[in-house]
């Protein structure tokens, strides 16, 4: 019999990043162009299989970090890990993630998480370099550039949390 | 509430209880469900079981028990059946209640009001990002602008030099052009005027005279092939080829046969020519003892001579090839006898194929008719054979280099 475990995620970034359409990406395989704005929180659920275990992540898919609303830190109580996204073609959202994790990191001490680079398609916009991903890298953080459009690197992600979670 | 009447405060638990759909789980200390109520189905959870686990339940709860802060507040949750609830926990004598209260009317109403904000804020960073492209590409065509202005300085500076250098050029050869001759070394004085206006800044005409002792004045008008520098250069050098055999001791003999210079000449500027330039040129030689003229045409335009009656006569006699093409090229020689009165107009390519706006050449019979009927001698009818050539190119800008060469034998009297 596989081993089952129940772990809450978080999804978490600036606004407009693309949190939902990953979100919604990796559960129903769907995208839409439309931008509708998260106001507080939505859940979902996600049964991940792996080869030893299956895991159920329960994602947390926060409102986008801005201005006018900062992040209730208590939506992440008893996360085990998040995802943290960042929309590479507008690179302050890049800046606005790493704020995010250092709360969280002040807050919740170091927790298991991946860094998304999103909206790859838009490769003519693109703002980060191969420097700046490198350097994130050195630091042992999992960084990888994805696409909620076309699904490039959403499923690896997810799985990969789920699987460090479930170490 | 204090002072509120029993009947209101009922009536308002009723107002918040329906108006919120309240519903409510009862979780005890091992996280099992003991008791529910309320509006559940309003928040997805119709089919929940007493006496099981309650996070398998409701999954949403999954971090946030054992509680260990009462009260909890967790704001606008949206739930699997797509409603928002407000969760509120109570923990009391280890049992932890949870007040699940539908706000998706208040969720949907800040969602507007945020949707636009982020709209706007979205539309200002698109601004920018497009603001900072054109600045960008601006700054680049700038660059690239300075990069032109650049290239077309030194370009400008670099024609300019070139520039100067023809015009020195220029100097430089129209300074060979020798002045005009005028002596009266025999029976008869004589005279020499000679045109020369290249096309371009330098030209390939050739243009000279000068005397071998005291009895042989010596005539040379030549055209090499092609134009500009390459041309000039050419003809200086060919120039400098009949200067250098004036100055050898047996130069009078060499151009009393004016075909034996020719010769010579021609040998040097075969030898080694890889260009294949040319030159067509008319040597003549007037021996003034004898009152002769012995020219030889090298692939020239044959001169006119008009008499002192007033006929012409086109020297047509056949002399050999043009310079620099053949260097065993033999070379005759033809001679006409001279007198007092006579003119001899040696002209180049230039007068006579100069065309008009429709292409017609001025050609060989324009210029015969003119000298026929010249009533004027020496250099002003060189001017006025240039003035005639001009009118008939109505304006075009000249195609070849024009040059000329005009001896005229006056009496002693007419000197």
């Amino acid at each position: 019999m596989t081993a089952q475990l129940q772990k809450k995620i978080c999804m978490l970034g600036g606004f407009s990043v693309g949190k939902t359409s990953l979100v919604r990406r990796y559960i129903q395989s769907v995208f839409s162009d439309a931008y509708l704005t998260t106001v507080g929180v939505k859940v979902d659920k996600k049964t991940v299989d792996l080869p030893d275990k299956t895991v159920n992540l329960i994602i947390w898919d926060l409102a986008g970090e801005d201005d006018i609303q900062s992040l209730r830190m208590s939506y992440m109580r008893g996360a085990s890990g998040y995802v943290l996204v960042a929309d590479g073609t507008r690179h302050t959202t890049l800046d606005v993630a790493l704020s995010l994790r250092d709360r969280v990191e002040s807050e919740y001490g170091s927790l298991p998480f991946v860094l998304l680079l999103n909206k790859n398609d838009l490769t003519d916009q693109w703002t980060v370099s191969d420097a700046e991903i490198a350097s994130m890298r050195q630091k042992g953080w999992w960084v990888r550039s994805s696409s909620a459009r076309n699904g490039e690197g959403v499923e690896d992600a997810f799985k990969d949390l789920a699987t460090r979670l479930s170490r | 509430m204090p002072g509120l009447p029993q009947h209101l405060a009922d009536r308002l638990q009723n107002v918040v209880y329906s108006e919120l759909s309240v519903a409510y789980l009862e979780i005890d200390a091992n996280l099992v469900l003991v008791g529910s109520g309320g509006h559940l189905s309003n928040h997805g959870l119709a089919d929940l079981q007493l006496g099981a686990p309650a996070v398998e339940q409701a999954y949403f709860l999954e971090g946030l028990l054992p509680l260990f802060e009462s009260p909890y507040f967790v704001p606008s949750v949206e739930l699997a059946g797509g409603r928002v609830a407000d969760l509120h926990f109570h923990l009391e004598s280890g049992t932890t209640w949870l007040l699940l209260l539908d706000v998706t009317a208040e969720r949907d109403g800040k969602r507007r009001l945020q949707q636009k904000a982020y709209e706007m804020t979205l539309l200002e960073e698109k601004q920018a990002q497009l603001n900072c492209r054109l600045e960008a590409a601006n700054a680049a065509l700038l660059a690239t602008q300075r990069e032109l202005e650049a290239a077309r300085d030194a370009i400008r500076e670099e024609l300019r030099r070139k520039q100067i250098e023809l015009t020195e050029a220029r100097t430089l050869q129209l300074a060979l052009v020798p002045p005009p001759y005028r002596d009266a070394p025999g029976n008869c004085a004589l005279t020499v005027d000679v045109v020369l206006e290249p096309a371009k800044e330098v030209g390939g005409d050739l243009v000279d005279h000068f005397c071998i002792g005291s009895n042989l004045l010596v005539l040379v008008l030549g055209d090499v092939s092609g134009k500009g520098a390459a041309a000039a250069l050419m003809m200086a050098r060919t120039h400098s080829l009949f200067r250098g055999l004036a100055e050898r001791p047996d130069a009078a003999e060499l151009f009393g046969k004016p075909e034996a210079a020719l010769r010579i000449v021609n040998r040097t500027l075969s030898a080694g020519n890889a260009s294949c330039m040319f030159v067509t040129l008319l040597i003549a030689a007037y021996d003034v003892a004898a009152t002769r003229l012995t020219y030889v045409r090298a692939g020239h335009l044959p001169p006119f001579l008009r008499r002192l009656e007033g006929t012409l006569e086109k020297l047509a006699h056949a002399g050999g090839p043009p310079l620099g093409l053949l260097q065993e090229a033999v070379y005759a020689s033809a001679s006409v006898d001279l007198s007092p009165g006579d003119q001899l107009l040696i002209f180049t390519d230039g007068i006579t194929e100069a065309s008009d706006p429709a292409d017609r050449l001025f050609g060989d019979a324009n210029v015969a008719n003119f000298v026929a009927q010249c009533e004027v001698r020496g250099p002003a009818l060189l001017q006025g054979l240039l003035k005639r050539v001009e009118a008939f190119e109505d304006g075009l800008p000249p195609s070849d280099d024009k040059a000329a060469i005009l001896l005229g034998l006056e009496s002693r009297q007419q000197a």
